[in-house]
């Protein structure tokens, strides 16, 4: 067990160097000049450049990476050009927002999907299926924003029982704080369930129709128990990798839910920074979600491991 | 010399009232008060004694302050304390009045900020610190009297002192601040005594006062900007306002407290102030009706019939301050034939655009004066209305019966602005001329049109701008780098009733010049002008003692919540 983490690791160290090299080449080429971007189109252009000079964007690319990666090791993230706070600063100030509502949000999709993938794919073909699948695929085909907005309206302006966006921090007011992520979760779990569940669901079927499934049946087992001791377990193991690959995708959906919600999560500052050439903060982030990715890929492969134990001793 | 300001430059509308003819008096500027009087224009008493200086002043008398917000009746007994939330749109940048550049900050700073002078809810100005000032006769010696027993929330007080401190930071190269443009012309501040400061001008400048009502003029504790690093003061400034800041969270919210010291006993009376940052229009709205912020400015028309319907909502008008236009670029041809120019604004139905854009909520404009600023706006002003007839006419006598095609017409932005260039092209199809639109990203088209002179033709606008000089010298003044065509294509008399406009401290002479520049600039079409909206600013009913302002600089002295 120990070579094979040894050796993961070995193979993610180069990875993480071309993120960041892909990371911070990719930012210039954004449209636009930050520098207008910080003074307004109508600076004086004498102005301009003094601030280009300021923020080191001319000296050449490879100088501006050497000394943006010797910082991040040092810790110096930079600055964000916007609201001058240190980078590292704010993504601390941040993460917390992104990741109750990325954790929670990842919990209640594995809650909805592995249920009904594992309900649907034991009654295969029949009403109950066709409603589960339904339910999932509600999630995907009806875009998040619109859903957002639309519970927001329901729940805020109507019934008046949440409130209508903002963040409480749950050390600050754990009540509040549940109102306030009470939506959010659930539009980031309901669409990311529909993915899983369809995975789950056809895994299983594969896996149910195994002989020793029927062993398991002819034993005289519940059904309960032959789904989950059994069949979970072995058909869990393509589930995983489409939940690695979730990761990825459900950072990307946090920037969405976070700007529309208005919660000051790292999402948000990333879609602020894009939208604002807030070059520093955009390297931070993508560092930051390059980190994270490769870190849920180690994840995965250490828990295949776990699961299957032939794939450990290769 | 440069006469013509970049930005912010802000008539001086009451200062007429009195003014120049009469050697007139200083009445006593009237402070503002929390109880209930109704402000009176003062009569011009006596002659006021000229300060020890070589050059004769003449006092210019100072307007009586009217921005005073709603005062309650007598009577009504006023709850202290709570939270008044509001919205905006998105985090800012700077809070250091010297250094913001962005639009929304404004809104955040003004409500711990206070200026010299204030703006007025037609876009005038009014004495705050400065409780009066004077102009020497040959129009370069600005002096300001100020108000004392002032102090900043770290407790230094204002005076003269901290005023110079703030003029010589805003003109300090090293500082960087944008405001250095618009007070080119102060060449100095000297202090006089502990509550009077003069500004020695290179040459009579009557924009300087304009500038000092709004970001130029927000005056920050010179003990705190020395103490505190560049980074850290911007984000967490010191004046001398109402509230002061308690705390921000990046993208959440920045809350005020209320500052005990003010130097108006007894005010305010909220306790906190919220700026909270919803981006999402439509969450914004849901935010508003479900009680979650009690002022906002209605982000979308379409909101607009709920808000009306729903009780206890009090909507208030604000027309912008800036116009929308249509250009078309003098370099290219067929643009540098006035008659084509004269055609395209005959062929558009302002009317008809207005119901497609704005259901109606917008004003017509034939010149680049909005209705927002009062004192200056002519609504009997239109010229080269709507006439399909004449406008075939003149696109024939110039050569293109037919009409032609012009590629690519740039433009930016989201929902409303894409109806109205479509209605555009849809109107000059009409008359045989066929726009191809080209949506590009804002920072682009505005580069690539005002600043290259690249595109033959743009849809744009300008604003919002409290000073009404900004709005006419920045695009149509021989000067400006914005003004596409360069100084060759200017008429001739603008640049001269421009400079002599932005001299002028009486407000009605002043009106009269822009009209005659408006004229100027409308007879040689250098604009295709559209229209100005209106924008509405909701707030719940039991906010007390609130008034709203065209630029949303919310003053909320006076203001209290009634439950």
């Amino acid at each position: 067990m120990k070579r094979f983490l040894v050796r993961r690791l070995l193979f993610y160290l180069p990875v993480m160097l071309l993120v960041t090299i892909i990371v911070f080449s990719l930012v210039f080429l954004l449209p636009g000049d930050p520098a207008v971007m910080l003074l307004g189109e109508e600076a004086d252009p004498k102005l301009l450049e003094l601030y280009r000079k300021e923020l080191g964007l001319d000296r050449p690319i490879p100088v501006q990476y050497a000394a943006w990666l010797g910082g991040v090791f040092t810790g110096d993230w930079g600055r964000s050009l916007r609201t001058q706070e240190k980078i590292l600063v704010e993504l601390r100030n941040r993460l917390p927002v992104t990741l109750q509502l990325g954790l929670l949000g990842f919990a209640l999709s594995l809650l909805i999907a592995i249920p009904i993938g594992m309900f649907t794919a034991s009654r295969p073909n029949t009403v109950g299926d066709t409603a589960g699948t339904l339910f999932a695929i509600g999630g995907v085909a009806i875009p998040d924003f619109w859903a957002a907005v639309m519970l927001i309206y329901l729940f805020a302006v109507i019934l008046g029982w949440l409130p209508a966006g903002g963040y409480v921090g749950f050390f600050d007011d754990p009540v509040q704080n549940m109102k306030t992520m009470a939506l959010p979760v659930f539009v980031l779990g309901f669409e990311q369930s529909a993915g899983v569940m369809r995975q789950t669901r056809s895994s299983m079927l594969d896996v149910l129709r195994q002989d020793y499934i029927r062993t398991a049946h002819a034993k005289g087992l519940g059904e309960s128990v032959v789904l989950v001791r059994h069949a979970l377990k072995n058909a869990f193991i393509p589930v995983l990798t489409i939940l690695g690959l979730r990761v990825a995708i459900m950072l990307g959906r946090t920037a969405i839910i976070e700007t529309i919600f208005g919660l000051p999560g790292v999402g948000r500052f990333a879609v602020t920074g894009v939208t604002q050439l807030d070059l520093p903060v955009v390297q931070g982030v993508l560092l930051l979600s390059g980190t994270v990715v490769i870190l849920a890929n180690l994840a995965t492969d250490i828990l295949y491991g776990f699961l299957d134990p032939r794939i450990r001793y290769t | 010399m440069k006469l013509w300001l970049f930005r912010r430059t802000l008539p001086l509308s009451l200062l007429a009232a009195s003014a120049l003819g009469v050697a007139g008096a200083c009445g006593p500027a009237e402070q503002p008060t929390p109880t209930a009087t109704p402000a009176r224009i003062p009569t011009p008493t006596a002659v006021v004694a000229p300060t020890p200086t070589s050059a004769p002043v003449v006092a210019v008398a100072t307007p009586t302050p009217t921005r005073t917000p709603t005062p309650t009746p007598v009577g009504v007994q006023i709850k202290r304390g709570g939270t008044l939330r509001f919205r905006i749109e998105g985090d800012v940048r700077n809070m250091d009045s010297l250094l913001s550049t962005a639009g929304g900050e404004q809104a955040v700073m003004t409500i711990l900020y206070e200026n010299p002078v204030r703006s007025t809810r037609d876009l005038g100005l009014e004495p705050w610190l400065a409780k009066s000032w004077e102009v020497s006769t040959d129009g370069k010696a600005l002096t300001l009297r100020l108000q004392t027993g002032v102090k900043f929330h770290d407790g230094t007080p204002f005076n003269a002192a901290a005023l110079k401190f703030h003029f010589d930071r805003a003109l300090d190269p090293k500082v960087g601040s944008i405001q250095a443009p618009l007070l080119q012309q102060v060449e100095a501040a000297e202090v006089v005594d502990d509550s009077t400061l003069r500004l020695r001008l290179k040459n009579p400048d009557a924009t300087v006062l304009g500038v000092l009502a709004d970001r130029g003029g927000m005056i920050s504790s010179p003990t705190a900007v020395r103490a505190t690093a560049k980074e850290e003061y911007t984000r967490r400034p010191v004046g001398s306002g109402i509230f002061k800041i308690k705390d921000r969270v990046s993208d959440s919210h920045i809350t005020y407290e209320r500052f005990p010291s003010y130097w108006q006993q007894g005010l305010p009376y909220l306790d906190q102030v919220t700026a909270r940052i919803i981006s999402d229009p439509s969450v914004a709205t849901a935010a508003f009706r479900s009680g979650g912020i009690e002022n906002f400015v209605v982000p979308q028309a379409t909101d607009l019939p709920v808000l009306e319907k729903t009780q206890g909502v009090n909507l208030s008008g604000l027309p912008w301050p800036g116009f929308w236009y249509f250009a078309v670029n003098p370099t290219v041809k067929p643009f540098g034939d006035p008659r084509v120019r004269k055609a395209i604004s005959m062929a558009i139905d302002r009317n008809a655009l207005m119901q497609v854009a704005y259901g109606g909520r917008a004003t017509p404009l034939y010149g680049p004066i909005p209705p927002a600023f009062g004192w200056a706006y002519d609504p009997a002003f239109k010229k080269y209305d709507y006439n399909l007839a004449e406008a075939k006419r003149l696109l024939a006598e110039a050569g293109y019966p037919n009409g032609f095609t012009v590629s690519p017409v740039v433009w930016f932005g989201g929902a409303e602005r894409k109806s109205v260039i479509e209605a555009i092209a849809a109107m000059l199809g009409q008359v045989g001329i066929k726009l191809d639109l080209l949506l590009v990203q804002s920072a682009v088209a505005s580069k690539g049109y005002l600043v290259d002179w690249q595109y033959p033709a743009y849809y744009s606008g300008v604003g919002p701008r409290p000073e009404l000089h900004v709005i006419m010298a920045e695009h149509f003044h021989p000067d400006s780098p914005k003004t596409v065509g360069g100084p060759a294509i200017v008429p001739a008399g603008l640049r001269e009733a421009l400079d002599k406009a932005a001299q002028t401290y009486d407000s009605k002479e002043r009106g009269a010049l822009y009209r005659k520049a408006q004229d100027i600039i409308v007879e040689d079409m250098m604009r295709i002008f559209l229209y100005s909206q209106t924008e509405y600013e909701a707030t719940w009913a039991y906010v007390k003692g609130y008034t709203s302002h065209p630029s949303a600089l919310r003053n909320f002295a006076q203001t209290w919540l009634d439950r």
